[in-house]
């Protein structure tokens, strides 16, 4: 490989790890761009949305080379975000040599992580405050607690067997939404609607869709209006399974 | 008042739990919460004095925006590691829920009614965090100098210049 193709490599798999682990839009294409650069590259262009990047670029020899690579979905790793922003200054300012970029990038990848059981704790203390939030008794945060920890392992497990999200956000509501019937019936829990919105609140994509409208805003509209059709879709599967479980079992308790 | 502190605290363990989900690191998961409280002390000040839903969301918004560039300066990280547990309070996914469970029940008024506040909710959030994004862009570029022109104009760039 020349050099041009190991900084195009660069650029776009850290591009791709930022945009998995949270970044926006923005960052990443300035990122992207800024790495190309520090590199004297030239001609640089950059095409990306949220599940794809395409970057090109020229060297002053004359050389050039495209990039293109697709962005998997996964969840958020504000660390991980922090490390390959450190990485990216580093490498703008000091240019190591282009063969040693790609050895730099999986060092950066190396972070320890929490816990399993802290992040479950994470969970439980997030929806626990998000029902006192919503005006939820003791007893529905109890049973909104419990079914965080079925749809934690239920997300899990879909994700492990690639279930498309739209199709797992329905089956995750409506057993959620039954689930919350059931609580209700057995006097566990009190308001069936609070229960269903805080665990909602966790599969609703509100920073996908606070996204969506500052790329609208930022002049990204083909990435944002993309993402905010996915957000629709998602929010939309996620009522269904509500509205299936409610047709299915509502009629076991009194609204 | 006692109401309106429970909401901050809650605030502030929502965001500080947001910020464990999120992987943020161990240090920064107090200013995490910090930034979810101080978003919904602002949201409940602001809703005191304004009736506009645009208007107190784009202020609320600009407030937790600035607060995570500050927060973003101060510990050299990106900005979007403090925004993100920030925003917890102000996401409208109450209202977003109840739109689509509305449309669900073909409860027409009331869908439009909750579809309106969210998108509301969502402009205000977006432009107040565009204006503090782009604001701080330029700072950084008026106070350190960054190659703006090159960044631009495609210019080659010149090291160590």
């Amino acid at each position: 490989m020349n050099h041009v193709e190991y900084i195009l490599d660069f650029a776009a798999n850290l591009g791709c790890r930022m945009l998995t682990v949270g970044a926006n839009l923005e960052r990443v294409n300035d990122t992207m761009f800024r790495i190309c650069h520090s590199y004297q590259l030239s001609s640089i262009s950059i095409f990306s949305l949220s599940t794809i990047i395409i970057i090109s670029a020229k060297s002053q020899d004359g050389q050039s080379g495209t990039r293109q690579i697709s962005v998997p979905h996964e969840d958020k790793h504000l660390e991980k975000l922090n490390r390959f922003n450190q990485l990216s200054r580093k490498v703008c300012a000091k240019t190591p040599p282009p063969e040693t970029l790609s050895r730099l990038l999986e060092e950066a990848e190396k972070v320890s992580d929490y816990s399993l059981p802290a992040i479950i704790s994470g969970y439980l203390i997030a929806m626990t405050s998000l029902g006192v939030l919503n005006g939820g008794t003791i007893g529905d945060i109890i049973s909104a607690d419990l079914n965080t920890l079925i749809l934690l392992w239920l997300t899990d497990f879909l994700d492990k067997r690639n279930i498309n999200r739209i199709v797992a956000n329905t089956l995750c509501t409506w057993i959620a939404g039954t689930l919350a019937i059931l609580y209700v019936k057995l006097g566990i829990g009190e308001h069936f609607f609070i229960i269903v919105i805080v665990n909602s609140m966790l599969m609703i994509p509100g920073t996908a869709l606070v996204n969506a409208f500052r790329n609208i805003l930022c002049g990204n509209e083909m990435n944002g209006i993309l993402e905010l059709l996915k957000v629709i879709l998602e929010t939309m599967a996620i009522v269904f399974g509500l509205i299936v479980s409610i047709y299915m079992f509502g009629g076991l308790i009194s609204w | 008042m006692v109401e309106n502190i429970k909401l901050i605290l809650f605030s502030f363990t929502a965001s500080f739990g947001f910020g464990i989900v999120f992987h943020i690191k161990k240090e920064y998961l107090i200013w995490a919460g910090l930034g979810g409280a101080l978003t919904r002390l602002s949201y409940l000040l602001l809703l005191e004095i304004i009736d506009k839903r645009f208007v107190y969301t784009l202020l609320a918004a600009i407030i937790a925006s600035l607060y995570a560039e500050i927060m973003a300066l101060e510990l050299k990280t990106p900005s979007t590691v403090f925004l993100y547990p920030a925003i917890i309070p102000l996401i409208p996914g109450g209202l977003l829920y109840n739109t689509a469970v509305n449309f669900f029940l073909h409860e027409t008024a009331l869908m439009l009614e909750n579809a309106r506040d969210c998108a509301l909710t969502l402009v205000g959030m977006s432009i107040g965090f565009v204006l503090i994004s782009t604001f701080t862009y330029y700072r950084r570029v008026y106070f350190f100098s960054k190659d703006i022109a090159s960044h631009f104009l495609h210019y080659s760039h010149r090291k160590n210049s």
